[in-house]
């Protein structure tokens, strides 16, 4: 069974594609958690859909368009949000609603046949291109080289973002850096998962390494392991039941966090005995 | 010379005067305590000197510079320690933190500091050295989600020590400590008080007269009071007080 899907070229590119986007949101999703700042990515990758549907519009590879218009909403979310951390909930709001509707808009606009919004919104793993492996990578390159070189930097600005400021390190900056590179990583996941259900990979897998973690470092790495992990298995499944693997990977991933919190409670209850 | 000399002092927080006027000297190696109401402009104070917020008016100088070219010398334990208490980070990674990049300062980008994910011995040796400062070598190595809130502080201590500052800012360091542990932070700040300035924001008035030799009260505007006159006074008085009463005896003084 399993050989046989192997034997696929989609299904390899689709394995490929998962474990790209595996690490790219195990790294970023950590960041992303620790600063607290998930439905700020939320509202990015709903946005992005606006980059879709002008993308589209225009004639342009749809992976890039997005890349563009999720780049541009971080950056837009960050200058809004840096100042107004109280009011965060209704710029996140306004950003996300707006940004889906320009999509919806420039789709309708858009003469001849209508593409699949599904795909967009849920994730079409299966249909990934050798192209859309190379502009992956590309990618996650961008993501790890950044997160590499200021690793000190996210660091002080994500555990004491006051302290980093006092010893020098630019806090704006790296404020609307994370989000830049939030956009980046969502890009990648909207293709294995869908825009919807990227928050789910961005959360999932790190609250599961969070526990397991002493540095931010490790808590990446296992993010990722955890989160290419969760793709495997999720693709055979959904290879093997005819299921949308989108949603098939975050049910295995939720099916794990269930059991690990439960295997927590219990271990607690008889710890504390 | 001054440690910390404050001159004619203003600030402003969103279009209102927060302190006012204010007039200070620091001598070296005085244990100060500020004392004074929620919203009198203490912590506003520490951040100023710290050049967090700027002043309207005013000249703040360390050892005789103006602060901002002498961060390095200052030390700060922020108020709020409890933040991100579930962080994956290892007790001597947050030590580390403190390490000061005086470059940046001064504007220009530092050497070695962009790839840097391993800390290099000489930054680990230096906050080891810290963290002994504190009593709390031993826990280096664990993730500071297992330690309590007193044993936290200490940290944050010791974070504020890496730098090797000549003065140590607290801001209510003891505010969400039992009362064993504020004790015993207060112990800590007196040895360290034998080669470092301290000024120590704080509610803990019973315990801030047994440890301080000057005491400032700001609410906006400042006043100053002397331990050493008023020690006798304080000291006959058995018990905890409340900041009113001790306003009282030390303005009776007068």
């Amino acid at each position: 069974m399993i050989v046989e899907a192997l034997g696929y070229d989609f299904f390899q590119n689709a394995l490929i594609a998962g474990m790209l986007v595996s690490i790219a949101s195990g790294i970023i999703g950590s960041l992303i958690v620790v600063n607290r700042m998930v439905f700020l990515a939320g509202g990015i990758a709903h946005t992005s859909y606006g980059g879709i549907g002008l993308a589209i519009y225009f004639g342009i590879p749809v992976f890039f368009g997005a890349t563009l218009f999720s780049l541009a909403a971080a950056m837009l979310m960050a200058y809004i949000t840096i100042n107004n951390r109280e009011k965060l909930d209704i710029y996140i709001g306004l950003v996300w609603s707006v940004g889906m509707a320009i999509g919806i808009l420039f789709i309708d606009m858009t003469p001849g046949y209508n593409v699949d919004l599904m795909s967009y919104l849920f994730g079409s793993i299966l249909a990934v291109s050798q192209e859309d492996i190379y502009y992956m990578s590309a990618l996650l390159a961008i993501i790890v080289l950044c997160v590499l070189f200021f690793y000190k930097d996210l660091l002080a600005v994500s555990y004491d973002s006051e302290y980093a400021a006092l010893r020098g390190v630019n806090v704006k900056f790296f404020y609307t850096f994370i989000l830049m590179l939030s956009a980046l990583s969502i890009v990648m996941a909207i293709k294995l998962v869908g825009l919807i259900l990227v928050i789910a990979l961005l959360t999932i897998p790190i609250y599961l390494a969070i526990k397991l973690s002493s540095s931010l470092a490790m808590m990446m790495f296992l993010s990722s392991l955890f989160s290419i992990l969760f793709t495997f298995v999720g693709l055979f499944l959904s290879y093997r039941f005819n299921l949308t693997a989108g949603a098939t990977i975050i049910m295995v991933g939720a099916c794990v966090l269930i059991m690990f919190l439960i295997y927590e409670k219990i271990s607690m209850h008889y710890l504390n005995r | 010379m001054d440690a910390i000399n404050i001159k004619n002092l203003t600030c402003f927080y969103d279009e209102q005067k927060v302190l006012e006027d204010i007039n200070l000297d620091v001598k070296e190696r005085d244990f100060l305590a500020i004392i004074g109401p929620n919203g009198g402009g203490k912590s506003t104070l520490l951040k100023t000197v710290l050049g967090i917020i700027t002043p309207k008016k005013g000249s703040i100088k360390i050892f005789g510079k103006e602060n901002l070219k002498s961060l390095e010398m200052i030390g700060y334990v922020p108020q709020n320690t409890n933040i991100n208490i579930d962080f994956p980070i290892r007790v001597i990674d947050v030590v580390m933190m403190g390490h000061v990049d005086t470059c940046a300062h001064q504007g220009s980008p530092s050497k070695n500091k962009f790839f840097n994910i391993f800390s290099k011995p000489h930054e680990i040796q230096c906050a080891l050295g810290s963290l002994k400062e504190v009593g709390m070598e031993a826990y280096a190595y664990k993730k500071i989600a297992t330690l309590s809130g007193g044993q936290r502080q200490r940290v944050m201590i010791a974070r504020a020590l890496c730098s090797n500052p000549k003065i140590l800012l607290l801001d209510e360091p003891t505010s969400n400590i039992d009362a064993e542990g504020q004790r015993s932070i207060y112990e800590l700040l007196k040895k360290l008080n034998e080669h470092i300035t301290i000024v120590v924001v704080s509610h803990d008035i019973s315990v801030i007269l047994e440890y301080a030799n000057k005491v400032v009260h700001i609410n906006k505007r400042l006043v100053f009071h002397d331990m050493q006159k008023n020690i006798n006074k304080v000291a006959k008085h058995e018990g905890h007080f409340c900041e009113v009463e001790l306003m009282q005896m030390l303005g009776s003084q007068k």
